[in-house]
């Protein structure tokens, strides 16, 4: 193929700025997709996507487009995922095309995603197209926009598309853009073979399909490829091109965008941004940007019911065919039985999987609060890597916990500046920069933990600017902190379920929160029941649940006592579901609403 | 016997009763004549009986008449003890002197009768049918007669302050009332409270504890979670039921059991008057529990008595396993819920104030 005629390209944009659609009027206009099948937002691959209309990750499409030039073009749509989570594979599908249509919402202005995403395609030398969508809107004001795209993101927005994907306008503009902006891809077609993973995904009956762009050389089946990052050689099925459905082509060649099958397993085979080469001919070099993507955020999965333990382990086994950043190892809780410690790339991440788990694999589960992973230094031996509270060794042998720091960056109005410092100064965080984008919009920028920010920072961020702030965020490394474990002792014996890492001078209110809930949730016994909550060996909160005064109904007679005896049994029955700590029984509903604790409760 | 009318329902009761007119009232004795005939029939010889206890509903709804026919029908078909213990109840309205005649010549022993409380507002409240006025003169006229009188209370009623407990309690002492009935108001299913429910139902406590205090200072032990008497003054019958022994239903939604089984009849005065009439047994079911849950159940009803679990008696009907594992259970309970004393295990006052959590550990 001509690789003159090949535009490679991918569409950065905020969640709800109008992606898909846009895609989808793209896909009308070149006669991709006959009118017929034509369905609203196509490409989004996940139902999950389409049913809470935002998207995660669009499937690869390639249109042909004959120009106002009177050639016909060969245009490759590449998704960026819209969110922070999956910054990596970002970068990698950015680092399969040569230009990006930058969509920015015509009245919501540019927010910090965008920002993000636009900076990486910069850096790697993307032609940048911006679109400013949505102009059909009343409360559209596109010169503002215009502006802020130059001020903020820094590229030359004058000429700027302004289009509407909903009222089909601005596309053919968008189409010829494209062909007259976007380079030709350059490459070797007789060279050895390059091709860049920047997605894969697994098929039931295919088994893992690679969606790549060919840097150098060519693929066509039969031929025996290597894949750099793992070494393993597999023989090509099957090369082929995205419709948007998958069709077989003879061969791929450099400049190209197209999926490999090539009988491959699991998707842990095939990484983003491996390189496939030749494997009787084999380049020297990988291309550059290869890395393993590590799970910042972990929780726990427990099946609702008990008995569908092995139905969840299953899923999980499937889901990580699909999806290789998931990691999962079996644990075992007090309150849920037997489930699974599980590692996502960040919240919204673990959030799509819990609801992959349970529409496609129909698995019920109740996820735990989600916690980062602690660095800790010991006074002796090896350092430790803790993914829960249990994982801490006692406060005395520890010489120093580091944390997940997070470089977060917000654009939100004027108005609210005062109110978010005040939230990144509660959460912890470290003021960096604040700059006025305009006299109303400001950008803030602070480091904060990340245990702070999954608590609950987005929410309260959304809550106080009225929805007005948006936010990106980066992974800063680790940093040394003053973080203890809490623990909760129940009549004197600890619960293990009910530990908690915070920070030394949160000790204090967060204990006292989970001791008044405990001494809330459990009913009264017997006897009198202390709650405390310790550092080590220091008693920081003591309650005490008061001993039961009565429990007695008074008459029984003849025919009450089959009855009587009914209601006592299920009074048992509700006892034998309770945990036992000790000598107390402890309802379900406090192990569940621990797990959900948060910082109303400890106001 | 369930006698099963009322001239109301009060909202607070899921027992059966309907309000029934003559003819219904005579049915229902005619019935009896005919259940009775048909349990002897069944067991082959005369019904032997050491305690009887006509019950409702409202027995004191049926006229000296019927009382005198009904009587007639008990004596046809049942040999009583020497020592019988005959309990009757009755309810302040319909109480009369006919009645108190009538059953002191065929030997009534106790009378029990549902006072509630002696404060107006509180029996407006439990939508009862009676004054306080019109409890006092039964509760003298019983005495009067000879009767040895119980009377039922009810504590944990909507702004009843303990004073006001203490009030209702503190007049049936000086009245020197031998027997009583404390029990807590409770929103039984079925009932109309079970349905909507009242506002400010109390958690009974302070009432409770008081009356453990105050009447046994007054010289009338607690024999049982809802009962006080004062000694040799305690009813026999209702410990049959507490100590497994063989009852046997009469009326509509009346309870039986015999020997490790229980049975009911039907509920509905209709039903068991068309079973009757059709020469079919009115017992609508029954449940045999398996020798464990026998005893437990056993074990439970024991220690609603302050006579408590006979240990070695247990362990020769049910095994040394079982006693082992409930007295295993018991063990987390606090010393001070439990009285041992040789050979017998009860619960404390204290231990009857907490014991729904007690049982559910054994049952």
């Amino acid at each position: 193929m001509d690789l003159s005629k090949i535009r490679n390209f991918c569409i950065i944009a905020h969640i709800d700025h109008g992606k898909s659609t846009l895609a989808d009027r793209l896909l009308e206009y070149t006669g991709t997709v006959e009118g017929r099948k034509m369905r609203s937002q196509l490409l989004d691959s996940l139902d999950l996507e389409r049913e809470r209309g935002i998207t995660i990750k669009l499937v690869p499409v390639r249109m042909n487009y004959r120009a106002l030039d009177g050639q016909e073009y060969v245009l490759n749509l590449i998704d960026t995922p819209g969110h922070v989570d999956f910054t990596y594979e970002v970068s990698r599908s950015i680092a399969s095309c040569e230009g990006a249509l930058l969509v920015v919402d015509a009245s919501q202005g540019v927010e910090a995603q965008t920002v993000a995403n636009a900076y990486m395609a910069v850096d790697h030398n993307l032609e940048i197209i911006p679109v400013i969508n949505k102009i059909d809107l009343p409360s559209a004001h596109p010169e503002t926009v215009k502006g802020e795209i130059e001020e903020v993101v820094g590229i030359d927005a004058e000429d700027a598309i302004l289009a509407s994907a909903k009222e089909g306008i601005g596309i053919q503009d968008i189409l010829e853009r494209i062909v007259a902006l976007v380079p030709a891809p350059t490459g070797d077609v007789d060279g050895v073979l390059q091709a860049l993973i920047f997605d894969s995904v697994y098929d039931n009956y295919r088994g893992v399909i690679c969606y790549v762009r060919v840097m150098n050389g060519t693929l066509e089946a039969g031929q025996m490829v290597k894949f750099m990052a793992t070494g393993s050689m597999y023989q090509i099925e099957e090369v082929g091109v995205f419709k948007p459905l998958l069709e077989p082509v003879e061969s791929l060649s450099a400049g190209e965008v197209g999926y490999v099958v090539a009988n491959i397993k699991t998707v842990a085979e095939a990484h983003v941004g491996d390189t496939i080469t030749d494997g009787n001919n084999p380049c020297a070099m990988a291309l550059p940007g290869y890395k393993k993507v590590k799970p910042v955020v972990f929780c726990g999965f427990y099946p609702v019911e008990r008995d569908d333990y092995p139905q969840l382990r299953d899923a999980l086994e499937k889901l990580t065919l699909n999806d290789s950043s998931i990691t999962f190892d079996p644990e075992t809780s007090v309150a849920l039985g037997f489930g699974f410690r599980c590692g996502f790339l960040g919240l919204l991440h673990m959030d799509v999987a819990k609801e992959r788990l349970r529409r496609e694999f129909g698995v019920e589960l109740v996820a735990t609060a989600p916690n980062v992973v602690y660095e800790i230094t010991p006074q002796k031996g090896e350092p430790i890597e803790a993914h829960r509270p249990s994982d801490f060794p006692d406060v005395s042998e520890i010489e120093e916990v580091r944390e997940p720091i997070i470089r977060l960056t917000s654009f939100l109005p004027s108005e609210y500046v005062g109110k978010v410092m005040q939230l990144c100064q509660d959460k912890r965080g470290t003021f960096i920069s604040m700059d006025y984008l305009s006299p109303e919009r400001v950008r803030l920028v602070y480091d904060l933990p990340l245990a702070e920010f999954i608590l609950d920072f987005h929410d309260k961020l959304k809550s106080q600017t009225r929805g007005f702030a948006s936010l990106d965020y980066e992974y800063r490394g680790f940093k040394a902190a003053d973080l203890v474990r809490v623990d909760v002792l129940i009549n004197n014996e600890a619960a293990d379920a009910f530990s908690f890492i915070c920070h030394k001078d949160a000790a204090y209110h967060r204990g006292q929160a989970v001791v008044r809930k405990l001494k809330e949730l459990i009913p009264r016994q017997l006897f009198e029941i202390p709650i405390q909550a310790s550092i080590g060996r220091r008693v920081i909160v003591r309650q005490n649940v008061k001993a039961l005064r009565k429990d007695v109904l008074a008459k029984c007679y003849g025919g009450d006592i089959s009855r009587k005896r009914k209601l006592l049994e299920k009074q048992k029955e509700g006892k034998k579901k309770m945990k036992q700590i000790g000598r107390v029984s402890i309802p379900q509903e406090a192990f569940l609403a621990f797990l959900k604790v948060d910082e109303e409760d400890e106001q | 016997m369930h006698v099963p009318f009322c001239v109301r329902k009060c909202p607070y009761c899921a027992f059966y009763s309907i309000w029934g007119n003559e003819g219904e009232k005579e049915d229902f004795i005619s019935a009896l004549d005919v259940e009775l005939r048909g349990w002897q029939e069944k067991l082959g010889g005369p019904l032997n009986v050491s305690t009887l206890y006509i019950g409702g509903g409202t027995p004191t709804l049926l006229s000296s008449k019927q009382w005198e026919r009904l009587i007639e029908i008990l004596k046809k078909h049942i040999v009583f003890s020497p020592d019988v213990e005959i309990s009757v109840e009755g309810n302040p309205d319909s109480l009369t002197g006919e009645h108190c005649y009538i059953w002191r010549e065929w030997g009534v022993k106790r009378v029990s009768l549902g006072v509630q409380s002696l404060h107006d507002d509180e029996l407006r409240w439990l939508g009862r049918p009676h004054s306080a006025l019109q409890a006092l003169r039964a509760l003298d006229l019983l005495q009067e007669k000879g009767f040895d009188v119980s009377a039922d209370l009810m504590f944990g009623l909507a702004n009843q302050t303990l004073r006001k407990w203490h009030e209702s309690l503190s007049c049936l002492v000086h009245l020197e009332i031998p027997h009583l009935s404390i029990y807590q108001l409770s929103i039984e299913e079925g009932s109309l409270w079970g349905r909507t429910p009242p506002t400010g139902v109390q958690n009974g406590y302070v009432h409770y504890r008081w009356a453990q205090w105050y009447l046994e200072q007054k010289g009338l032990l607690q024999y049982e979670i809802a009962s006080f008497a004062r000694k040799g003054k305690e009813c026999r019958h209702n410990q049959a039921y507490w100590f497994e022994r063989d009852v046997l239903p009469l009326g509509p939604s009346a309870w039986g059991y015999f020997r490790g089984t229980r049975f009911w009849n039907v509920r509905t005065l209709e039903e068991y008057l068309k079973r009757i009439s059709s020469g079919i047994s009115p017992l609508a079911g029954e449940e045999r529990l398996r020798r464990e849950k026998r005893g437990r159940e056993a074990a439970v009803l024991a220690l609603r008595t302050r006579y408590g679990i006979h240990l070695p008696s247990f362990c020769e009907e049910y095994g040394e396993v079982l006693l082992q594992d409930i007295l295993n259970n018991l063990e987390n309970v606090p010393p001070e819920c439990l009285a041992f004393s040789g050979e017998t295990l009860a619960l404390s006052q204290k231990g009857m104030r907490v014991a729904n959590s007690i049982w559910s550990l054994i049952i």
